[in-house]
C-alpha cells in the first residue's frame, strides 16, 4: 500500500546549469517498482545530465530527488549506490584489468562485508559469506550467458558482451532502481533482442523500477512501459510508447531524425 | 530466432567454484611478480655466484656487505610498500623523502635536550606527524581535485622548508644533522643484530609486508583499493567510498615513510636534514614498485613484486658502489629501469593477453 503512495524514485524541478548552458529544465519523472520508463531526445537534449543528476554525479543546482520519499540529491555518488540506485554508463566503465567473474564479484562482496580478523583466520562465517557472492555472481553471470567467460579479462570481451557484464555488476549490487545509459550500443539486432527479454525479465526477479536513455527506437517502444521525450533540457512529452509514436510534436523532435 | 540455452546445472556448478586446474600452479602463473620473482634471484645468483668466485674483484657475498644490505633493504622496501599501496589505489606519493626526514626528527627533538619527552610519547609524537602528512596530502588530492602528483610536490617542498627552519645552524648558514639516541632498547628492538648478516630490520619488514598482504588481498580495504584504482567512476557506482579510501592509502604511506625514517635514525644514530633533498628515495620507491610488476595506472599490483622490486633496486644500488661507480649512474638506472618497467607491465602485458 505504501509502495503505491510513494513511487520508487521521484524528481521535481530538478535543474542543472553549465554556465550559460541550461542543460536541464525543471525536469520531473517518476518510477514506481516493477516499472520501466524510458528516457529519449537528440543529442544534448539532457538525458544523460538527468541521469548523473539522479545518481549524485553531477550536483543538481535546484529541485529534488526522492528515492522512496527520501531526499538523496545531496547525498555523494557512492552513499546513493549504496541506497540501491545502479547504474551502467555510456561507452562501459568496466574493471578492465580484472576477470568477468571478479567483476561482478567485486560489486556482490560490498553487500556482504566480512571483517579483517574472518578475513585472516578463514573462518566459517567468512566461506558461508564467500559461498553467498559466489552463488550471486554464478547466478547473474548465467542470466546473461558469461558463465563460459568467467575467467576472461573483462577488457578482452566483445562490446556486446561487455555492454552485458556492466549490466549485471550493477545487478550485483543489489539495487531498488536500475538506470541503463544507452545498453543496447553497440549491439546487433539479436543481441538487442535478447537484452530486452533480459531487463523485461529481471525487473520482476529482483523487484526493480528501471529507467532507459536509449538510442534505439526498437528497444525502447517494446520495452517500456512509459516514456519521456527531452528536447533541450524539457520534457516535451510523456506517455505510453503508442502515444509517443503517434505524437506529431515528437515525430518533428526525435524521430524525425531516423 | 531461438532463445540461447542458459548454464546448464553442471555449468553453475563449476562457476561457483574458482576456476578449474591445480590451484597452486594456476595461482603462481597468474601471480603478478612472477617475472620480477625470476629476475631477482637470477640477479642474486649470479652477483653471489662471481663474488664467491672472484672475491678480490666483487665484495658482494662478504659477512660486511650482506649486514649493510640486510639494514638497508627493509628501510626502502618499507617506503615502496606504502608507495605502491598508494599507487595500486591510483595515486602518487613523491614527498616520501620528506616525510622520512621530518618524522624521524620530530621524535629525535621532542625526545632530546629541552624536550626530554619519554620516547613512547615521542615516537607518538611521530606517528601523529606521519598521520597528519598523510591527511594533508589525501585532502589536497580528494577535496580539492588537484592531481596528487602536484599536490605531493607542494608538501614535499613545504617540509624541506620546515626541515631546513628548524635544523639550519646560524653560524654556518647549513642544516646540521640531528643526533638521535633513543636508547639501547629501541635500538636493539629496530636495529639489534639478530644473526650473522641478518638484522631486526628484516623482521619489520616482513612484519610490514604481512600487514600489507592482509590489508591488499585478504580485507575489504584492498579490495577497495583495486577498484578504485582500476575505474574510478565504476567504483564509485558500485558504491566504493573511493574519497576515504585514497586518504586512507596516503595516510598508510606517510605512515610508512615515516617509519621507515626512525629505522634509519635508530641504525646511523642521527637525522640527516638533506636526505630530503637530495636521496632521491621517492624515485627509488616508484622504480621499486613499478619494476615489480604494479601498474602506474592504478588498479593492480601485489606486495611480493614490490618487495623484490626495492631488493633488486638496492643491490644494483650496493653493486655500483662495491665497484666504485661514479654515484650519478645509479640516478640514470632508476630512471632507465622505471621507464623500461613500465613499457614492460603495459605494452608486453597487452600482447600477452591477446
Amino acid at each position: 500500500m505504501s509502495e503505491a503512495a510513494v513511487p520508487l524514485l521521484e524528481t521535481s524541478g530538478l535543474t542543472k546549469i553549465f554556465g550559460r548552458l541550461t542543460a536541464l529544465r525543471s525536469q520531473s519523472i517518476t518510477v514506481r517498482t516493477g516499472e520501466i520508463v524510458g528516457v529519449i531526445g537528440p543529442n544534448g537534449s539532457g538525458k544523460s545530465t538527468f541521469f548523473n543528476c539522479v545518481t549524485g554525479f553531477l550536483r543538481p543546482n535546484a529541485g529534488e530527488v526522492r528515492l522512496s520519499g527520501q531526499p538523496i540529491q545531496n547525498l555523494p555518488p557512492m552513499k546513493i549506490a549504496r541506497l540501491g540506485i545502479a547504474r551502467t554508463f555510456q561507452g562501459t566503465r568496466l574493471f578492465a584489468g580484472l576477470t568477468v567473474r571478479e567483476n561482478v564479484r567485486a560489486a556482490a562482496q560490498l553487500r556482504h562485508p566480512s571483517s579483517m580478523l574472518d578475513a585472516v583466520l578463514g573462518t566459517p562465517r567468512l566461506r558461508a559469506v564467500e559461498d553467498k557472492v559466489d552463488a550471486m555472481t554464478a547466478e547473474l553471470l548465467g542470466l546473461v550467458d558469461l558463465h563460459r567467460q568467467a575467467d576472461r579479462r573483462a577488457g578482452d570481451l566483445p562490446y556486446g558482451d561487455q555492454r552485458r557484464l556492466e549490466l549485471v555488476r550493477a545487478l550485483a549490487t543489489g539495487p531498488r532502481l536500475l538506470m541503463l545509459d544507452e545498453p543496447a550500443a553497440g549491439m546487433d539486432a539479436a543481441e538487442t533482442r535478447r537484452l530486452l527479454e533480459l531487463i523485461s525479465d529481471i525487473r520482476h526477479r529482483y523487484k526493480l523500477g528501471v529507467i532507459v536513455v536509449e538510442h534505439d527506437m526498437d528497444l525502447i517502444m517494446n520495452l517500456c512501459d512509459r516514456i519521456q521525450v527531452l528536447a533541450a533540457g524539457e520534457t516535451v512529452f510523456e506517455g505510453t510508447p503508442a502515444a509517443v509514436q503517434a505524437h506529431p510534436r515528437v515525430r518533428e523532435v526525435y524521430l524525425g531524425h531516423e | 530466432m531461438s532463445t540461447p540455452a542458459g548454464p546448464t546445472n553442471a555449468e553453475l556448478a563449476a562457476l561457483r567454484r574458482p576456476a578449474a586446474g591445480n590451484p597452486t600452479w594456476r595461482a603462481v602463473r597468474n601471480y603478478q611478480a612472477i617475472n620480477i620473482v625470476v629476475l631477482v634471484t637470477l640477479f642474486l645468483g649470479f652477483c653471489t655466484g662471481y663474488s664467491l668466485l672472484y672475491p678480490d674483484q666483487l665484495r658482494f657475498a662478504s659477512l660486511g656487505n650482506l649486514s649493510v644490505l640486510s639494514q638497508q633493504v627493509p628501510v626502502t622496501a618499507i617506503v615502496a610498500i606504502g608507495v605502491g599501496l598508494l599507487m595500486i589505489g591510483g595515486e602518487f606519493d613523491i614527498a616520501v623523502a620528506g616525510t622520512f626526514t621530518l618524522v624521524p626528527f620530530v621524535v629525535a627533538i621532542t625526545s632530546a635536550g629541552s624536550w626530554g619527552w619519554p620516547i613512547g610519547v615521542s615516537l607518538l609524537a611521530g606517528l601523529a606527524v606521519a598521520l597528519l602528512i598523510g591527511l594533508m596530502n589525501g585532502m589536497i588530492t580528494t577535496r580539492l581535485g588537484i592531481p596528487s602528483f602536484i599536490a605531493t610536490l607542494g608538501t614535499m617542498f613545504f617540509m624541506r622548508g620546515v626541515i631546513r627552519f628548524v635544523s639550519l645552524n646560524p653560524t654556518t648558514k647549513q642544516p646540521d644533522n640531528i643526533a638521535f639516541f633513543p636508547g639501547d632498547a629501541l635500538k636493539a628492538l629496530l636495529g639489534g643484530q639478530i644473526i650473522g648478516p641478518i638484522y631486526a630490520q628484516m623482521l619489520w619488514l616482513i612484519g610490514v609486508a604481512l600487514i600489507g598482504y592482509a590489508l591488499l588481498n585478504r580485507h575489504r580495504f584492498g579490495n577497495h583499493l583495486l577498484l578504485t584504482g582500476g575505474n574510478r567512476d565504476a567504483a564509485v557506482a558500485v558504491g566504493v567510498p573511493v574519497r576515504n579510501v585514497k586518504v586512507t592509502a596516503f595516510m598508510l604511506c606517510a605512515v610508512t615513510a615515516g617509519f621507515a625514517g626512525i629505522l634509519q635514525g635508530v641504525r646511523i644514530n642521527q637525522v640527516e636534514p638533506s636526505f630530503a633533498t637530495i636521496s632521491g628515495l621517492e624515485l627509488k620507491a616508484i622504480a621499486a614498485v613499478v619494476v615489480g610488476g604494479t601498474s602506474l595506472f592504478g588498479g593492480r599490483g601485489a606486495i611480493l613484486g614490490i618487495i623484490l622490486g626495492a631488493v633488486l633496486i638496492e643491490t644494483v644500488d650496493n653493486i655500483l658502489v662495491l665497484i666504485s661507480a661514479p654515484e650519478t649512474i645509479f640516478k640514470g638506472f632508476l630512471g632507465a629501469t622505471t621507464i623500461l618497467a613500465v613499457i614492460l607491465n603495459t605494452v608486453i602485458g597487452r600482447r600477452a593477453r591477446r
